[in-house]
């Protein structure tokens, strides 16, 4: 199991705080946004979603160092934070003016410079349902072991072996121009 | 093996573009740091609006009990003790001073005694005395109360002037004459003087009950008065 399983929300911040999300900023910055854009699919709720991530790792003063397994951990930080995000009533969803960054406004497909043939797999994988795209995710992008994404979605190995193996069938089918209710 | 490749490759150039930028990392910390100071205003906040109100309520609490303690003086106050050899010759008031004016006697509460007979499911709540004018003790109150709610206080004051006693019956503690009657709200008052004090049973018991009281209070005395002689 992922060791603490959420940050308290409730410690002190001080300087060594902020040293220490800069480094928690440095290596895993880039892959909590992604999770997040992969996720939820726009780029303005993906950065609230980044920011949110690392104001609980900097308001629980957790360390690098006090996490066996900070990558699993600070994906599943960034999973619980989508799942908040989403539940969130639109109308406080809604971006301030000016407060996301110009650099970020376009969606995933739209930024993303493909390959055609990986552009169609990629448009398969986008289409699978939620819990097949996660485990492709984890396994494929993050590169996370079946056991680490049980802990990361909450739910067995076995579970995650079995999504990972219906999602590369439903992909196969999709590119083969069989695809169904993925 | 070929397509799993694909898959990667697929993923990768589709989220590697992404990165968070340092526009993002700055607000994430401008962010973190408006929290600490929100907080922090939270934390002046509720200091000045909770904890010193509650620190100088306590205070002055503290300084009141402690004021109530050395008024009563409960290191000089017999403890509960039911001994009537209690009584320190000290019970006796002061010898007054020839050039001074004839005043009633003070109380000396140097020693009080706890009287030895109490009525049942009565204890000893409170020891006091009480001062009015310039006297040092003008009253010794002992308070009891009972479990049912039963209060009873024994009065032992300085005795200015003989109280009249209409509607009382007259009894004797002692040998001292006393009167004593049921009020109409059902406390009993029982009262009697001796030469420099004036004593008051009170409180909800029989009759009988406070003259067992007033009888082991004079019995005390009388032995406390003995040892004084010797």
């Amino acid at each position: 199991m992922l060791s603490p399983s959420e940050p308290s929300p409730e410690r002190g911040i001080g300087d060594s705080g902020e040293r220490g999300l800069s480094a928690w900023m440095d290596r895993y910055g880039d892959a909590v946004l992604r999770t997040a854009l992969f996720r939820l699919k726009d780029r303005q709720k993906a950065e609230d979603v980044y920011q949110e991530v690392f104001l609980r790792v900097y308001r629980s003063e957790v360390s690098l160092q006090d996490i066996a397994n900070p990558k699993a951990w600070i994906l599943k930080v960034t999973l619980n934070a989508c799942r908040d995000a989403e539940r969130r009533p639109w109308w406080r969803q809604a971006p301030l003016l000016g407060r996301h960054s110009r650099e970020t406004t376009e969606s995933v497909e739209r930024t993303a410079v493909l390959a055609e043939t990986n552009r169609e797999l990629w448009r398969a994988v986008s289409a699978l349902a939620e819990p097949f795209r996660m485990c492709v995710l984890l396994y494929y992008y993050h590169e996370l072991s079946t056991r680490e994404i049980g802990d990361v979605l909450g739910v067995s190995e076995g579970t995650v072996r079995s999504r990972l193996h219906r999602a590369r069938q439903l992909l196969k089918a999709t590119l083969e121009g069989g695809g169904d209710d993925a | 093996m070929k397509e799993l490749e694909a898959l990667k490759r697929a993923l990768q150039e589709g989220l590697d573009g992404h990165r968070a930028g340092p526009e993002l990392r700055r607000r994430t910390l401008e962010r973190a740091r408006a929290e600490v100071r929100a907080k922090e205003k939270r934390g002046a906040r509720f200091l000045l609006l909770v904890a010193v109100p509650a620190l100088a309520a306590f205070a002055i609490l503290l300084f009141l009990s402690m004021s109530e303690v050395r008024q009563a003086r409960p290191d000089d106050i017999a403890s509960e003790s039911t001994s009537s050899s209690s009584i320190r010759p000290s019970m006796s008031p002061p010898p007054p001073s020839s050039d001074s004016p004839p005043s009633p006697p003070r109380l000396a509460v140097s020693k009080v005694v706890i009287p030895p007979y109490m009525p049942a499911g009565y204890k000893v709540s409170e020891v006091v005395t009480e001062t009015r004018d310039s006297r040092a003790e003008d009253a010794v109150v002992i308070r009891y109360s009972a479990l049912d709610d039963g209060e009873l206080e024994w009065r032992r004051s300085a005795k200015p002037n003989r109280e009249r006693v209409e509607g009382f019956e007259p009894v004797r503690v002692g040998d001292r004459p006393a009167w004593i009657r049921t009020a109409g709200n059902g406390d009993v008052v029982l009262i009697w003087e001796d030469d420099k004090y004036k004593y008051s049973i009170v409180g909800r018991i029989t009759e009988g009950d406070a003259k067992l009281m007033a009888q082991s209070i004079y019995i005390g005395l009388q032995d406390g008065r003995e040892e004084e002689k010797r």
